[in-house]
């Protein structure tokens, strides 16, 4: 079951013109819409079952652009406004980062020219496009792995899959489901399981489940470990150098960790150097390949990883 | 008798008038210590907590040594929709006690808030500060001298109106 955002309660977000076409979106529409763009000059559009639609003023969708309500440089820069609560100053890792969660753990993605310092950005400057990335969460995905795998004592395991397969959609669920039975540290450093938004998630994300968002994933791991004795530590998207040395500093402490990686079988294992230190040290007992962005969020199959390094 | 309490009633009034012209000063070097402090407050929570400006503005008017201070109550109370800058005017038009200098250095603080990464925030709340320091040092120069005269002369004019009364 996918729970989805009322998409009309974004409304507030936008200037009156494009607000007032949001909030007259249909709920037979809004169900299919997971994103609106806002580009300097040009139409609204929405991405509806993966196409590309127009809004119009009366909130309805068409394909003729125009038909469609155009959003100029004024209606952008009041949602970039609203999006940072009026605050900018409050969000400049979020700028440089390139987004901003909101309310209902709904992403927007920040488009603009770089202003850059020592190769890294600091800021943006002419914001020029905004989009609206709707929240969902997969309720259920990940029941039949938990009661397998997790039912008695927990375990580590390793979600693989290529883009778009639905790791996060299953970490979540997973964070859910088993944090109402263990003590879970989810690290958060892109913010995409908890959603956190002015400190509460906007995701279930379980009874006993902290949230440690935003840190970079070394450092949250050896955080967490330190100050909220976890019995399982959830992280997105592992495989960099550091990330690897800092769950392997954790074996020692008994946490068990349930982290996803990039890979469209289980030999992505042995091809991260990190990751496959980590295997041979029998930090990973499971790997759970997903099916792909042709059924998101469905597991193909679990193996052992002592199987997989052997 | 009643001409010794007409007496009294005309010296009490010019005295209280004198005496009042004098706190009404004291109460502006008051608010305006207020308003410096309240740059000061946001330029900490916006360098140290990184606080949103609704979160700063919820926070200040909660704190007891702001309660003198009308326009921030309303200011914290307007739907978080809203634009900051929008709420914070219609907070400053609303408060009374306020000087039009005072509103007019408010309300541009209130356009400039928010606008900026936390560094140009402490500039820009650096500015305002002085700002207020300097009417903060006006106002106390004006108390020490013309503070003293209002009270002085509000007795004397007083004295000198119920000795004609009489």
């Amino acid at each position: 079951m996918i729970r989805k955002y009322n998409i009309r309660k974004l409304a507030p977000y936008f200037s009156d013109k494009i607000g007032s076409a949001v909030s007259k979106i249909t709920s037979a529409d809004a169900e299919h819409i997971s994103e609106i763009r806002l580009r300097t000059g040009r139409p609204v559009s929405l991405s509806v079952c993966g196409k590309e639609k127009f809004l119009t003023q009366s909130g309805g969708l068409t394909e003729c652009e125009g038909m469609a309500v155009t959003a100029n440089m004024n209606d952008i820069e009041k949602s970039f406004n609203a999006v940072c609560d009026y605050s900018v100053h409050s969000y400049g890792r979020e700028i440089s980062e390139g987004f901003i969660t909101i309310e209902g753990g709904n992403r927007v993605g920040i488009c603009g020219t770089a202003v850059t310092e020592n190769n890294c950005i600091k800021t943006l400057k002419y914001i020029s496009g905004l989009n609206f990335r709707i929240s969902g969460q997969a309720f259920g995905c990940a029941d039949e792995i938990c009661k397998r795998y997790f039912n008695e004592k927990p375990c580590s395991m390793l979600i693989v899959g290529p883009p778009s397969s639905g790791k996060t959609t299953i970490l979540k669920d997973i964070c859910r489901i088993l944090g109402s039975s263990y003590k879970i540290s989810v690290i958060d450093e892109r913010g995409e399981i908890g959603a956190v938004y002015h400190g509460v998630p906007q995701n279930s994300v379980g009874l006993m489940t902290d949230i440690f968002d935003g840190y970079p994933k070394a450092y949250g791991i050896t955080s967490a470990v330190r100050v909220m004795s976890p019995q399982i530590i959830v992280c997105d998207e592992l495989g960099g150098n550091d990330d690897c040395e800092a769950v392997l500093n954790s074996v020692s402490t008994g946490v068990k960790i349930i982290a996803s990686m990039h890979g469209f079988t289980e030999q992505a294992i042995l091809s991260n150097k990190g990751i496959r230190q980590l295997a041979e040290s029998g930090m990973f007992e499971y790997a759970a390949v997903l099916e792909g962005d042709t059924v998101p969020g469905k597991i193909k199959y679990v193996k052992k990883v002592v199987d997989v390094i052997c | 008798m009643l001409r010794l309490l007409g007496v009294i009633m005309i010296f009490s009034a010019f005295s209280w008038a004198g005496f009042s012209f004098s706190t009404s000063i004291r109460r502006k070097i008051a608010r305006l210590e207020t308003e410096k402090k309240l740059t000061d407050d946001i330029s900490t929570l916006i360098r140290y907590r990184s606080l949103t400006l609704r979160e700063i503005i919820s926070q200040i008017a909660e704190s007891p040594g702001y309660a003198e201070i009308e326009f921030i109550e309303y200011a914290s109370s307007a739907d978080r929709y809203i634009p900051f800058a929008e709420s914070w005017k219609s907070g400053i038009e609303k408060d009374r006690t306020l000087s039009n200098t005072e509103r007019d250095i408010l309300e541009k603080m209130g356009y400039e808030l928010g606008t900026t990464d936390a560094e140009g925030q402490m500039a820009v709340l650096n500015i305002y500060r002085n700002q207020f320091e300097e009417m903060l040092s006006a106002e106390k120069t004006k108390y020490e001298t013309k503070g003293k005269m209002y009270r002085s002369l509000g007795v004397l004019f007083g004295a000198m109106a119920g000795i004609l009364f009489i």
